[in-house]
């Protein structure tokens, strides 16, 4: 399988502090990848490199065939990223309908005029959009909410709803910080099963940062692991958990 | 107690509110796209005006006068989200707002720069040959037998004016994927961003959408006070309905708007006695605006700000 990110010497300093030093990755085509490590190892702003949230001082991200040093967020949405952050970035002041309709607005090409009489392709549109979103609510169970405001939902159905905004932007990648981050047992297992599904029936490649262990572990095809914005581990969950210097990260090492 | 005249005095004052809502919007707005308070908003209506009162005195006819005064509008509006509110993204609101202090004293100086600083009469009526313009007062006991009140038809036409031009903005933020675009940037610049949303063209369409209501919101007022510098005190009134309205909220400013104009009305009709004289009006809405200050500071549809600790 071919890669379709690659991330090369990607160094990236705010001020004085080095979040990223020199790291560099490939994820293949239709993978889970999960980045791991320490709170602080710059997992998040590895995210924040790859759809152009952060521009890095130095090192490529190659997507899709381009190399580029910096992308920014809207054009990264265009080629096809699409993500989930660690504070969950939903639109407040809207209903669950709403914020996952937004994740379509890259498929509404119609002009304004025609959207608020309904006339011409709009309506076609409106339609197509529609059911997207409705075929994503239905598959992430989430059908009695749909009207629901946002800001009301436990936390756990609020990262499912921002997963929802996501997926529905057909993307060729996701990229979900911390996506079971907060969330009980039950919530962990079903949220993993959607993961799971997403990469094995639609076969969006999936990049994501997560701390659960036993997630990391049983859903990922390939981890990366980070500690003080340096690599220190990269390979399939079970080597990773055989390298000495992933487990000094986490056990922690006598001096 | 005259309840004729209540009447007529609650009719007044919901047809001022209209126009001090339409004025609310403005700000509401940009300050819900941008999080920019704009302190050019007045200017913006002095300018509107201006440009279309000059352009009629200069023998150019009503339509074609206010639909360039539009497109003057909506090119200044994008210039200004171009080259003012861009090159200042992601600085600190104190400088966008400085920088908005600092388009309205251009505006101020380039209106009187390409026009004149004279005071200019509007009179609409001279234009358009429209029975609500006529300057005779309409009596409603035409249409109600029982009742016998007395309304300057003047403000009927602009209520009716302001009362459309709200229902299209309405339908525009709720119908359109640029609604649906301004609410997203409105709530989360970030994840707007990321799910492909244009925070540039966002912004620039608030600034043009602003400026054609600066420019409706400006003749409606002007035929009123005419076209001078006192518009931009007119636009003053709008501060205490953005207070009590809320300053993210639309339905807040219409709704501000109108308890501000009723409220005024009746202040200045039934607390005369208690206050020893007139002008209550003049400082009534300012008192309200600071009882809601205490009371409820976000405003009646104002959103809470409450933090995760």
């Amino acid at each position: 399988m071919t890669d379709i990110l690659k991330v090369e010497n990607v160094t990236l300093q705010f001020g004085g502090v080095k979040a990223i030093t020199d790291i560099s990755f490939n994820v293949k085509e239709g993978e889970i990848c999960a980045v791991i490590g320490p709170n602080g190892a710059g997992k998040s702003s590895m995210l924040n490199v790859i759809n152009g949230v952060y521009l890095p001082q130095i090192g490529t991200v190659t997507y899709d065939g381009v190399a580029r040093r910096s992308i920014n967020p809207r054009d990264a949405a265009i080629a096809g990223m699409a993500r989930t952050f660690q504070n969950i970035a939903l639109f407040q002041g809207m209903t669950v309908l709403e914020n996952i309709m937004t994740g379509r607005n890259l498929f509404m090409k119609s002009t304004w005029l025609e959207q608020g009489l309904n006339i011409g392709r709009a309506r076609e549109e409106e339609k197509i959009n529609r059911l997207a979103v409705e075929k994503v609510i239905k598959f992430l169970q989430i059908e009695s909410i749909r009207k629901t405001p946002v800001a009301k939902l436990p936390y756990g159905l609020q990262k499912r709803v921002e997963l929802g905004r996501a997926l529905v932007a057909e993307p060729k990648i996701l990229l979900l910080d911390e996506p079971m981050a907060g969330m009980n047992l039950e919530e962990k297992a079903d949220m993993s099963c959607f993961i799971l599904e997403i990469n094995k029936e639609q076969g969006i490649t999936t990049v994501m940062i997560e701390h659960d262990m036993g997630v990391v572990m049983d859903i990922s095809d390939h981890v990366v692991v980070l500690d003080y914005g340096k690599k220190i581990g990269d390979g399939s969950p079970k080597e990773v958990m055989a390298n000495q210097d992933v487990i000094d990260a986490y056990l922690g090492v006598s001096h | 107690m005259d309840w004729v005249y209540l009447i007529e005095v609650l009719v007044g004052g919901l047809m001022s509110g209209v126009m001090y809502s339409l004025v609310a919007i403005g700000f509401v707005l940009i300050y819900k796209s941008s999080g920019i308070f704009n302190f050019a908003q007045g200017t913006m209506l002095l300018f509107a005006s201006l440009t279309f009162v000059k352009m009629t005195e200069n023998g150019i006819d009503f339509w074609t006068a206010l639909f360039i005064a539009a497109g003057i509008m909506v090119i200044f509006g994008v210039a200004t989200e171009r080259y003012v509110i861009r090159p200042l993204a992601n600085q600190d609101l104190l400088a966008l707002f400085m920088a908005t202090v600092g388009l309205a004293t251009f505006q101020e100086g380039f209106s009187q720069f390409i026009w004149d600083s004279d005071v200019h009469g509007l009179q609409m009526s001279k234009f358009l040959d429209i029975g609500l313009l006529d300057p005779a007062p309409i009596f409603m006991s035409d249409h109600i037998p029982w009742l016998d009140i007395l309304i300057p038809k003047f403000d009927i036409f602009a209520s009716l004016v302001a009362g459309s031009l709200i229902v299209v903005l309405a339908f525009f933020f709720q119908k359109t994927k640029t609604g649906l675009s301004l609410r997203a940037v409105s709530d989360d610049h970030m994840a707007a961003m990321a799910v492909g949303i244009p925070l540039q063209t966002v912004w620039a369409v608030v600034w043009a959408v602003t400026g054609v209501i600066a420019l409706v919101a400006g003749l409606l007022w002007a035929e009123r006070v005419s076209v001078s510098f006192t518009l931009i005190e007119a636009v003053m009134k709008a501060l205490p309905v953005i207070l009590i309205g809320g300053l993210t909220s639309i339905p807040g400013a219409i709704v501000g708007g109108l308890v501000i104009g009723v409220g005024e009305k009746l202040g200045e009709i039934y607390l005369a006695d208690v206050f020893g004289g007139q002008g209550i009006e003049l400082w009534f809405a300012y008192f309200m605006a600071l009882i809601f200050l205490v009371f409820r500071p976000q405003g009646m549809f104002g959103e809470k700000l409450i933090e995760r600790v």
